[in-house]
Order: C-alpha cells, then sequence, then structure tokens
C-alpha cells in the first residue's frame, strides 16, 4: 500500500467543504440524546463537559492536522502502515473498518428505535433500514462528490430546525443551572467523555485529507465545523437542562427530540412529527460519510472494488440491523462504540502524532 | 440492476405497509375527564370527534369505567364504531376527589407516551367531570371539551391564572421546592367556569385558592405584563385628596382600585443557611383604571399616597395568600426552588422542604407605579 | 465507389429516370442550339420557378457561343453553381432544389441551386409565452433561424459549426457558440456527442436534445429546449453552447442547471426585485407542487396528530363521504387534472377553454358534491397542479409533475417517513445528475456565492458583473463592476 494516494482532480473538492464534512458526521443519532448522557454524569454543570469536549475536540483536530501535515498527501491507512509497518498498520485499519462499521451500524439502529417511538411504532425494522441503506448505497455509488453533495445538501435542508429551538427556550428555567458546579469535577469530566458518542467522527479527516484541493487552507473550516458541532450539543444541552425538570430529564430518552413537541405552527399542529422525520436527512450524511470512509478504506486496505464493498457493507448492515432487536442491545451497542470510539478518536491521534514525530527524527537522523 | 430495484421497489409497497389510521375511522379524543368512581376504580369520559357523512354533530362523549387509563380507552372502544386514539388530547381534567388521591399515575402514561402533546391543558373540576363534558353549553365550540380549553387557553393568555399546560405541570411536580397548581372549574347554571385555583402537594389536590386571590399567587409566580388586578382599600385612606368640586359626593361606601396594564417585576430573595424567610421584591407598573372615589389626580401627593395604599394594600393580600399557603404547607410560588438556586449550603430536598414550610415567614416590600390614570384626571 | 456521370446523352437522361423511379416530378428539357445539345433537369416542387424562368434559362438559351464548363460556372448570374462528377451527389443536389445543366459530351454537370422553401414566417412563441420582452419565436427553418441569431449576437465571434446527424435520412445540426468566451471543454462535449450519435433519423431537435443528454433514465431534463431566441442568445453570450436543428424551432442550450429551467427571460427585463419575487415565488410553488398533496395523504393516513384542531373538524367531514383511501383519492385526482391539462393541450384553443371550465368547476364541483373526493383535497390539488405550471420551462414542469404520483404513493404507504425518503432521495438524484458533465446543482453545490445573485435571485445588473462560473466560461468578468456601479450624470446648475 502506498502512503501517498493519487487523486484525480475531478475527485477533489475545496477545503471550505471541510466544514460540512466535519460537522455532518458529527451531527446525527448522538444528538437525539445527549442531554440525559449527560446529565445523567455531570447533572446541571453538563453544559461545562460540552465545553470542556469542545475544547478537546479543537485540540485533538489541531493534533490531527499535525499529522496529516507531516505528509504529502496521505490518509491514517498509509500513515500507520508508513510508521508502524505492514503488518501492524493493516491491522490497526482493520480496526478502524471494524470501528466505522459499528458507529454505523449504530446510528441506524437508533434512528430506527426513534422513528419506532414517535411515529410508527409497527413500522418493521427490515424496512427501515432499506429505506436508509437504499439512500446511501444510491449516494455512495456516485463517488466523492455526490457524498460531499449530499452531506453539504443535508446540512442546509436541515440546518433551519435550530431555530425551532426558539419555543422550548422560552419555557426554560435558568434556576436549573444554579448555584453552578455543585457536581464535582470527575462527574464532569466524565460527562466530557461521555459526549464522545454525539461526536464521533471527526477522524473522517484522516480520510478524507488526499481529496482536498486546497490542503494550506483546512484549519479553518475544520475547526468552525467542531464549532458548531460544539454550538449545537451545548444549545440542546443548555435548553434540555433548562426546559425539563432534573428527574424528568433523567427519564427522557430522547431529549432534543422531546423539545420538539411543544413546537407548533399554525398548519401543523405537532412539529417533532416532522422533525423526527426530517431527521432521516441530518443522520444521512452521516450514514453516507462513514459508508464511504469504509469503502474507502476497503479499497485501500484490500484493494476491493468500490461497487462490490458498498453492496457488501450494506448487506451486513442490514443483517446487523435485524440482528439487533432490544433497546438493551442497541444502549450496548451505542455504549462499546462510544468506548471504542473515545480511545480510537480521542486518545489515540495524540500517541500517534508522538511516535511520528519520533520516528521522523529517527529517519532524518539516519538519513543524515 | 435497475429491474431488481424496481420488483424490490414493489414488493416493498405490497408488504412493508404500517397499519393505517384513516382519520374517518378514528374518534379523536380531544378532551380526556377522570372521575372517582367506586372501588378505586376510575371512570374517563372522553370527548371524541368522528366524522359519520350523516351525522350533524361531528362529536361525541363516551365514558367507561376502569383500573387504569389506558384501561378507560380499551373500554370506551366497545362504544363506539371508530377506533379511539388520544394523539389529538388538548385538555385533562380530574374531578376533585380523583386530585386529591394525586393524579400523575395517569399523567405518567401520558408524558411517555409520544403521541401525546405536552401542550395539553389540566384542570381540576368540583363536579364531576362527566357532568362537565356532557353539558351542552359550549358558546360556539363544537364541543364542552373544546370550549374549556378555550376557556383556559385566554385564561392563560390574559394572565389571570398560571400556565398549566402538561409540560408546566410536570416541570412544577419534579422540581424540587415547587408544587404545582391547577385552574379548578365548577358550573354555574350549567355552564363551566374557572371557579379558583387547585393548589397541590406534590400530585395531591389539597386546597382552593379563591378566584379574586389567583392574581396575587400570580405576582409572586412570575413577572407580569399585561395582567388586571382588583383590590380593596381602607375606606379612608384618601381622604385628604378628595376633589374639592366634586359632580358626584362619593364620600360613602368602599374604596376599590381596579388596575390594568399590570407589569411586574419580581425579585425574590433568600438568605445563607435560611430557606425558610424569604424577601419578595416587587416592582409594579400600572394603569389605574377605575377608582370608586373621586380623587384629584393631578396632586402629584396623591398619586403618591394612592401608589402607597395600593402597595399596602397588595402587601396584605399576599402575606394572607402565603399564610393560606403555610396552612396547607404547599409551595407553588416556589420559595424552596428559589434558595435551592442560590444556595450551596442547607439545600431543602423534597422531604425537608414540606415540614419546613409552614415556618416560612416572608416580608415583601411592593413598589407600586401608577403611570397612567385613563383619560380623565 | 463513386458512379461517374455518363457521358452519353441518352444514358445520362436514362439513367436518372432510373434513380428516380420515374418519378412525374422530374422534369427534363433537351435544348439544341449553337450545334450543341444542353439538358437541364430539375425536380419541378423542389425549384423556384420564377427564378429559373428569369435567371437562369434566359442566360442559358441566348448564348452566341457554345457552352463550356467553365462559361457555364461563371457566366451564368447566380451564386450558386457547382460542378459536379458523382452520379449520386447530383441526385442529392437535385432533391436539394438544384437545377442540372448537362452538356453532351462533359463528363461534368453544372448544378445551380434555385431552392424553393415555403415556411411559416417568423411567429410569436406559442410554448414560452412571455408578457413583455422580444416575443419572436424561432422557425421551422436553419436558414431562418441562423439569420435572427447571427442578427441578434452581432459579433464575429460567434462561431458556428455544421454537422449531419441521421444514417438514412440526415439532418442539419449547427452547433453555436462564442469562441472567446465558451469553454473549449464544453463545446468539444456537445460536439462529440453530436458525432457520437449512432441513429437512422433524428425526428427533431427535442429527439436530439434526448440523444446527447447525459442521462437518458432521469426524469429531468438537462439541458433547455427553448424556441425563443433572446434565450437561446443570452445563454450564448454566458458562455454556453447552443444547438440548432434543421427542420425544428427548437433550440438546445447547454450545459444548464436545476436552477435554470426556473429562469424566465422575463426576470431579466423586469425590474431587479420584481424579478427576484417571481423567482423565489417560482421555487417556492415547486416545493409546493411537490410536497403539498403528499403531506395531504400523509397526515389523513396516518399522522391525524399533525392536523392543527381548527382543521381537525373541517378535513374529517369533509373525508367522511370519500369511499376511497386518501392516496387513491389524490391519486384519483391527480390524474384528472393531468386528463384536463392533456385535453386541452390536444383540443383547438377554442375548445380547449370549454374543456378548462368542463373539468375544472363542473367536474370538481360534482367530484365533491358526489362524495368522491373531499373538497379540500380539491383545492390542494388544483393548488399544486398551478404551481407545477409556474415552471417557465414546459419540460421541467411536466418532470415535477410526474415525481409528484411516486411521493403520493410512498407517503399513501409510509407517511412522513415515505416523503421524507423520497425528498431525501431526490436530492441525492439531482446530486447525481450533470449537464454536458458540469455538476447540475450549481451553483448551490458546487456552491459558488457569486453565481447565485444571477441563478437564484436577480439582482441588479451592476452588482452582477461576474458570468458564473459553474459554465466555466473563458473570462468570467461581464465588466468593469466600479465603472458599472457609478451614474455620472451631469449636475444640475
Amino acid at each position: 500500500m502506498k502512503t501517498n494516494l493519487n487523486v484525480p482532480q475531478s475527485q477533489t473538492v475545496q477545503a471550505f467543504y471541510l466544514f460540512f464534512i466535519v460537522h455532518t458526521i458529527q451531527i446525527g443519532a448522538g444528538l437525539m440524546g445527549v442531554p440525559r448522557i449527560l446529565f445523567l454524569d455531570a447533572q446541571a454543570d453538563a453544559w461545562i463537559s460540552v465545553a470542556i469536549a469542545g475544547v478537546y475536540l479543537h485540540f485533538i483536530a489541531w493534533i490531527m492536522i499535525k499529522i496529516l501535515r507531516g505528509y504529502e498527501n496521505a490518509d491514517i491507512l498509509g500513515i500507520q502502515t508508513d510508521l508502524f509497518g505492514k503488518f501492524v498498520g493493516k491491522t490497526l485499519g482493520i480496526f478502524y473498518l471494524l470501528y466505522i462499521f459499528l458507529i454505523l451500524l449504530s446510528v441506524i439502529k437508533n434512528y430506527i428505535e426513534v422513528v419506532q417511538v414517535f411515529i410508527f411504532p409497527e413500522i418493521p425494522i427490515w424496512l427501515m433500514s432499506l429505506f436508509l441503506l437504499s439512500l446511501m448505497v444510491y449516494s455512495v455509488t456516485g463517488g466523492f462528490r455526490v457524498v460531499v453533495g449530499t452531506s453539504f445538501l443535508f446540512f442546509l435542508l436541515t440546518i433551519w430546525l435550530v431555530l425551532t429551538i426558539s419555543k422550548p427556550i422560552t419555557y426554560m428555567d435558568w434556576g436549573h443551572f444554579t448555584p453552578i458546579l455543585q457536581t464535582s469535577w470527575t462527574d464532569i469530566l466524565k460527562g466530557a467523555q461521555r459526549t464522545a458518542y454525539t461526536v464521533l467522527g471527526m477522524e473522517i479527516l484522516f480520510f478524507v485529507y488526499p481529496y482536498i484541493k486546497n490542503k494550506k487552507n483546512i484549519a479553518l473550516p475544520v475547526h468552525l465545523g467542531l464549532a458548531m458541532t460544539t454550538f449545537l450539543v451545548m444549545l440542546v444541552t443548555v435548553v434540555s437542562i433548562g426546559y425539563f425538570s432534573p428527574d424528568h430529564l433523567r427519564e427522557t430518552v430522547w431529549a432534543t427530540l422531546s423539545l420538539f413537541k411543544i413546537i407548533s405552527f399554525p398548519v401543523i399542529e405537532r412539529f417533532d412529527f416532522i422533525a423526527v422525520a426530517l431527521w432521516m436527512m441530518v443522520v444521512l450524511p452521516n450514514i453516507v460519510l462513514l459508508c464511504w470512509m469504509l469503502v474507502h478504506s476497503l479499497k485501500r486496505l484490500f484493494h476491493l472494488k468500490e461497487k462490490h464493498s458498498i453492496f457488501g457493507v450494506s448487506v451486513l448492515l442490514f443483517i446487523g440491523a435485524l440482528l439487533v432487536e432490544y433497546r438493551m442491545d442497541i444502549d450496548l451497542l451505542t455504549e462499546w462504540t462510544a468506548r471504542v470510539g473515545f480511545w480510537l478518536v480521542f486518545v489515540y491521534p495524540i500517541f500517534l502524532f508522538l511516535y511520528m514525530k519520533l520516528v521522523h527524527r529517527w529517519r532524518r537522523r539516519r538519513r543524515a | 440492476m435497475k429491474k431488481i430495484f424496481l420488483v424490490l421497489l414493489l414488493l416493498l409497497v405490497c408488504n412493508g405497509c404500517v397499519p393505517k389510521s384513516y382519520i374517518e375511522q378514528l374518534g379523536i379524543i380531544t378532551a380526556i375527564g377522570y372521575d372517582q368512581a367506586e372501588e378505586d376504580q376510575v371512570k374517563g369520559t372522553m370527548v371524541i370527534f368522528q366524522f359519520d357523512p350523516t351525522a350533524t354533530a361531528s362529536s361525541q362523549v363516551v365514558s367507561a369505567v376502569a383500573d387504569t387509563s389506558k384501561g378507560i380507552r380499551f373500554r370506551a372502544n366497545r362504544q363506539t364504531s371508530h377506533r379511539l386514539v388520544s394523539g389529538q388530547v388538548r385538555l385533562l381534567l380530574f374531578e376533585n376527589k380523583l386530585a386529591e388521591k394525586g393524579v400523575m399515575r395517569y399523567m405518567d402514561t401520558l408524558s411517555r407516551d409520544a403521541k401525546i402533546t405536552d401542550m395539553g391543558f389540566l384542570s381540576v373540576s368540583d363536579v364531576p367531570t362527566e357532568k362537565l363534558l356532557k353539558s351542552g353549553i359550549s358558546e360556539d365550540a363544537p364541543n364542552t371539551g373544546n370550549y374549556i380549553q378555550r376557556l383556559i387557553e385566554k385564561s392563560i393568555h390574559q394572565e389571570m391564572i398560571p400556565n398549566v399546560e402538561l409540560t408546566s405541570f410536570i416541570h412544577h411536580y419534579y422540581d424540587v421546592g415547587i408544587d404545582p397548581v391547577l385552574p379548578l372549574l365548577s358550573t354555574q347554571e350549567e355552564k363551566t367556569m374557572i371557579k379558583g385555583l387547585a393548589l397541590f402537594q406534590n400530585d395531591r389536590f389539597v386546597q382552593t385558592l379563591s378566584e379574586e386571590d389567583i392574581i396575587f399567587l400570580l405576582l409572586l409566580k412570575k413577572d407580569l405584563k399585561d395582567a388586571e388586578l382588583q383590590l380593596q382599600l381602607p375606606n379612608e385612606a384618601l381622604q385628604n385628596y378628595y376633589k374639592k368640586r366634586s359632580i358626584n359626593p362619593a364620600t360613602d361606601g368602599e374604596l376599590h382600585v381596579s388596575l390594568n396594564e399590570v407589569e411586574t417585576d419580581l425579585s425574590i430573595q433568600t438568605k445563607k443557611n435560611d430557606p425558610v424567610s424569604p424577601s419578595v421584591h416587587l416592582k409594579m407598573e400600572a394603569r389605574l383604571l377605575e377608582i370608586t372615589k373621586d380623587i384629584d389626580l393631578k396632586q402629584r401627593k396623591a398619586i403618591r399616597k394612592l401608589e402607597d395604599e395600593i402597595a399596602k394594600g397588595i402587601e396584605e393580600r399576599l402575606s394572607l395568600v402565603v399564610n393560606q399557603l403555610k396552612e396547607e404547607k404547599v409551595d407553588p410560588v416556589g420559595f424552596g426552588k428559589e434558595y435551592n438556586e442560590k444556595h450551596r449550603t442547607n439545600r431543602i430536598t423534597e422531604e425537608s422542604w414540606r415540614d419546613q414550610i409552614s415556618q416560612l415567614d416572608v416580608s415583601f416590600d411592593v413598589e407600586v407605579k401608577l403611570l397612567r390614570y385613563g383619560i380623565s384626571e | 465507389m463513386e458512379r461517374r456521370i455518363p457521358v452519353k446523352k441518352e444514358l445520362y437522361m436514362e439513367s436518372l429516370q432510373k434513380h428516380f423511379r420515374n418519378s412525374p416530378d422530374l422534369v427534363n428539357k433537351t435544348f439544341t442550339f449553337n450545334r450543341q445539345t444542353i439538358v437541364i433537369h430539375f425536380i419541378n416542387y423542389q425549384v423556384n420557378k420564377d427564378q429559373l424562368e428569369r435567371d437562369l434559362l434566359p442566360p442559358l438559351t441566348n448564348a452566341k457561343k457554345p457552352w463550356t464548363m467553365e462559361s457555364l460556372k461563371n457566366a451564368i448570374p447566380l451564386s450558386s453553381s457547382e460542378e459536379i462528377k458523382d452520379f449520386s451527389s447530383l441526385a442529392r443536389e437535385l432533391i436539394h432544389g438544384g437545377v442540372s445543366v448537362y452538356i453532351v459530351g462533359y463528363e461534368e454537370v453544372v448544378v445551380f441551386t434555385l431552392p424553393k422553401q415555403d415556411h411559416r414566417a417568423l411567429n410569436r412563441a406559442e410554448t414560452e409565452s412571455l408578457v413583455f420582452g422580444p416575443q419572436i419565436a424561432f422557425t421551422e427553418s436553419l436558414m431562418t433561424n441562423l439569420n435572427v441569431v447571427r442578427w441578434r449576437l452581432d459579433t464575429d465571434d460567434l462561431t458556428v459549426e455544421k454537422f449531419l446527424v441521421g444514417e438514412r435520412i440526415q439532418s442539419e445540426v449547427r452547433v453555436i457558440y462564442l469562441k472567446s468566451l465558451a469553454n473549449e471543454e464544453n463545446v468539444q462535449t456537445m460536439k462529440q456527442r453530436i458525432e457520437d450519435i449512432v441513429i437512422d433519423e433524428i425526428e427533431d431537435s427535442t429527439v436530439l436534445n434526448q440523444l446527447i443528454e447525459d442521462s437518458s433514465s432521469t426524469v429531468f431534463p438537462q439541458l433547455i429546449t427553448t424556441e425563443l431566441p433572446d434565450r437561446f442568445c443570452n445563454s450564448i453570450a454566458k458562455g454556453r453552447v447552443g444547438v440548432l436543428v434543421d427542420k425544428s424551432p427548437t433550440a438546445i442550450i447547454g450545459p444548464m442547471t436545476l436552477f435554470n429551467f426556473f429562469e424566465s427571460t422575463e426576470d431579466t427585463y423586469m425590474r431587479w426585485n420584481i424579478g427576484t419575487f417571481i423567482r423565489m415565488l417560482r421555487f417556492l410553488s415547486m416545493v409546493i407542487s411537490i410536497v403539498l398533496t403528499p403531506m395531504y395523504v400523509a397526515a389523513l393516513t396516518y399522522h391525524y396528530e399533525i392536523i392543527p384542531s381548527s382543521l381537525l373538524v373541517s378535513l374529517g367531514q369533509s373525508r367522511a363521504t370519500v369511499p376511497f383511501p386518501p392516496v387513491l383519492e389524490a391519486l384519483l385526482l391527480e390524474i384528472l387534472i393531468e386528463l384536463l391539462r392533456e385535453a386541452g393541450a390536444r383540443l383547438p384553443t377554442k375548445v380547449g377553454q370549454t374543456m378548462g371550465i368542463v373539468g375544472g368547476i363542473v367536474l370538481g364541483q360534482a367530484a365533491v358534491q358526489a362524495g368522491f373526493t373531499s373538497n379540500i383535497l380539491v383545492i390542494i390539488i388544483a393548488l399544486s397542479a398551478l404551481a407545477s405550471f409556474t415552471a417557465p420551462s414546459y419540460m421541467m414542469g411536466s418532470a415535477i409533475r410526474i415525481i409528484r404520483f411516486p411521493m403520493i404513493i410512498l407517503a399513501g404507504a409510509w407517511g412522513l417517513i415515505g416523503i421524507v425518503f423520497a425528498l431525501s432521495f431526490l436530492v441525492i438524484h439531482l446530486l447525481r445528475q450533470k449537464s454536458l458533465g458540469r455538476p447540475y446543482l450549481a451553483p448551490i453545490y458546487p456552491f459558488e456565492a457569486s453565481a447565485l445573485r444571477g441563478t437564484i435571485f436577480r439582482l441588479p445588473f451592476q452588482k452582477n458583473a461576474k458570468r458564473p462560473s459553474y459554465v466555466m466560461p473563458k473570462d468570467e468578468s461581464r465588466f468593469d463592476k466600479k465603472r458599472a456601479g457609478t451614474k455620472r450624470d451631469r449636475s444640475s446648475p
């Protein structure tokens, strides 16, 4: 496997789109339930956890960009084989593959679960997964530019949902936040760690880097995208804590979606139905980008044909979606994904960075 | 490839359908009333919309007795040709006898059900809700349930009662140091009216706050924007400022003041380690709408005096209301919550606060500004 | 293998007669003078007789000395004279209105083209009607159309290239672009695609259009077909490539994006704010047209919760008498509307108007009263049909009307989820489309802020100094923005 990729000009996109890529892969299934998960650990100070997590995100992004800048046009798979040798590099690559597959599955499962709870209790799982997977296949077979376009357009099509939050804001009880810092720092940090599942996906930077046209300008859109993610997570967390009573929030699994329950328009009485249905458009870029990562890695690692791996991946996902049945299993899946993701996305890059610096210095010295 | 896809799609359309709920086959429940029935059972009365091509009236009222709230719907389903669904419930009524035992077990299923709106209104009634919902008088609304819903909606809008949407009830129920309130409905000559405010201990209805006192509780609960307020002042409080050349010799009779466009700014201060002695500071701006004595409003002093008297009168009424709350050990104002939000030590809990309420010693400080006096002076 | 022209007179005449299968329309005349025998041939109705008798026959017969090939070509005062050696091209020239002059003894024939063509004059546009602005439309004659285009685009930069398409029956196709502006890749793609066409004949330019489009499976048109010379020329002036086909009154332009199909030339002629408003209205009406009926179906089939309480009673009561599920009801009405539209299009104008009244009022009213449909649905369907007709491009309007059907079916099968699925599918589908290899959703994706001014909005011309870069013109700057923005009015004394 070559470390650096040769990407034809027609497949590359402007760095500007990294904002949407990074942002839309992070926002998705996780956002639906993040307020409660944070609240369980960090209580009313969950917003501090989000802030900490947000700052940490920027730090990791900075490290990631540093790693990528160490090479000309490489992705993580190439870098790993370069640093650790062929065998270890490939093994680590497979690890990434499994992890991406896990998030992909958990995203699909979580969204289906939400649709079943909020709109159609009777809708069969196989049908919903078929919907999502067919859209995914349709988009990914279009190539990288269509994938990026999906992420970009669906962002534009759904971002206005943020504005509807203004109604729950009027119902907020700011007293729920005071006095601040009642929770211990360890709990707040635990909360920050729990944010991981929501903001997973920024590792896509490791994969799309070779496909960016103007690589010099990637820092700004990446950091803006992360800031946008942090802002959204912060927004729903703060509004949820203010809107729900502490005990109520503990019981509300999808707090973000429950916020939509009090929004109504003159022509639509219950906006939550629309919001949950539209959430498919929020989840879709997620799925599409993750699937692209899978397909891309499969091609890099095993030289699989894209068409074959897309269909292979979707069949596996379909089977996976059917096998995981109980709510408990979904939670378990989500938790495992979050745990693996935390180490792989938020800790591993630091080691990788240090190791890369070491190896590069050693090589330079040897050359000299 | 494309053919396979098409065949798949066709298969989907044929097989993957979800159960349909055609609107014309549904009995859409818009209001539910719960009454106490014998032996711990509840009787539910539901106002439903159902659409028959022949019937002139589209709404119907059905009752059923069961052990649980969902059981009611199950039972009632046998009485109508339409499938009863609860996705459009906008009003929940509880008979006072039932409410005294606690309403949360009925509410819990509601708030857990994603199909049910959080915007529905709750109310307590001191007559059986069945009677209330079956009474025919509903003004121009399609049914009584709808009429009550509009009545409550209007009252909230005009700041006559606090917000009693399902979401705020649950909010206050779950929050520590604050109790929920609901409007208390009653009938007068067959027509439904708001009689007062039902005070709750957690989810149990304990006492009624009379209609005249509601506004004073509201003053303590939130900042008002455009409310109305009636007050009786000591008869001779303003006798120095009567108009000299009065057209109507209004010297006797009681002194009533009526204010509107009342805008308030409320702040409750709590002392450290002392949750039971909060002080309430209330700034009020209002328009004098009516006064039963002929006061010379051109004199600045007269206005000052009037403002002071009103402030004093309000303070008195406020402490009366608080005393009533203390007696019943309820805290709809949220004094406990207020303390908890400000202080880290000696925090109150759900249990401890209930006993502390009776020790409440609230001090009031009301400032009144009369900004406008209508078109005559 | 070229067949040579026979030298012997009898053989020559016989072989021509045989070639045209003794057509009675093949006229031959033999003159003998100056000790020379001359045979002329032409097809009766293909030749302009006036010109023949005025400009060709008198000088031909009044000659003082015998004709030679050279003198024949030079001494006759007609511009189009051609020397032909090949028999089959002689035949083709005759079909195209040529008059062949054969001098016995020569191996060549001189053909003078005196074509007679009857076609309509330049008329008002019919399918793309405008309230104001230039009103003429292209005609069926390529020469007339080219004439109009040349007249509108008064620059020697205009490049016209000729192609012949069709293996059995050939049609003349012209690719038109501005040499200094049009992107070479676009021109190449267009030319390549026209050259690559393998077909026996093309019926019309719309057929050519379908043959050169990027994807033939989608319902969305990828190249604009227009009968308006002003639209055609404006597009070419922006750097696009145009195609004219003989015998067809519709011109083709590319590359195009989805949003170009919602532009009308009228937007340009109107004040910018009004133009922008109308353009926004069209986008809105597209959304309404696609989403409104499915929403009705979804709400009434599955999501009674989202219906506002104030509408619930009237909706429910109007539905109570209808014997079909909402999907079927909506589909029936949609088909009814399509029927009306189709019938209106097929019938002569005067009858067509009556058709509208009959369909709209009588049928709609009766359907509601008979309990066949709910009156609210009639309003919704009428509204969305109306909205779909606002698309300035007839092709796009039809596309939007077509995609409504699967949307309704999906809404009937899975409610809101079906609708969102369909919308997502639509968006991805549009993302995958290309027009002459250029992205179809530009300037939204790939995003280009400056091109929004002229495509999505219609901002004042002074503000819009760039040509949209998704067309990839060689020169993006239209004019100097700074100079265009200032008006140096003479200050009043």
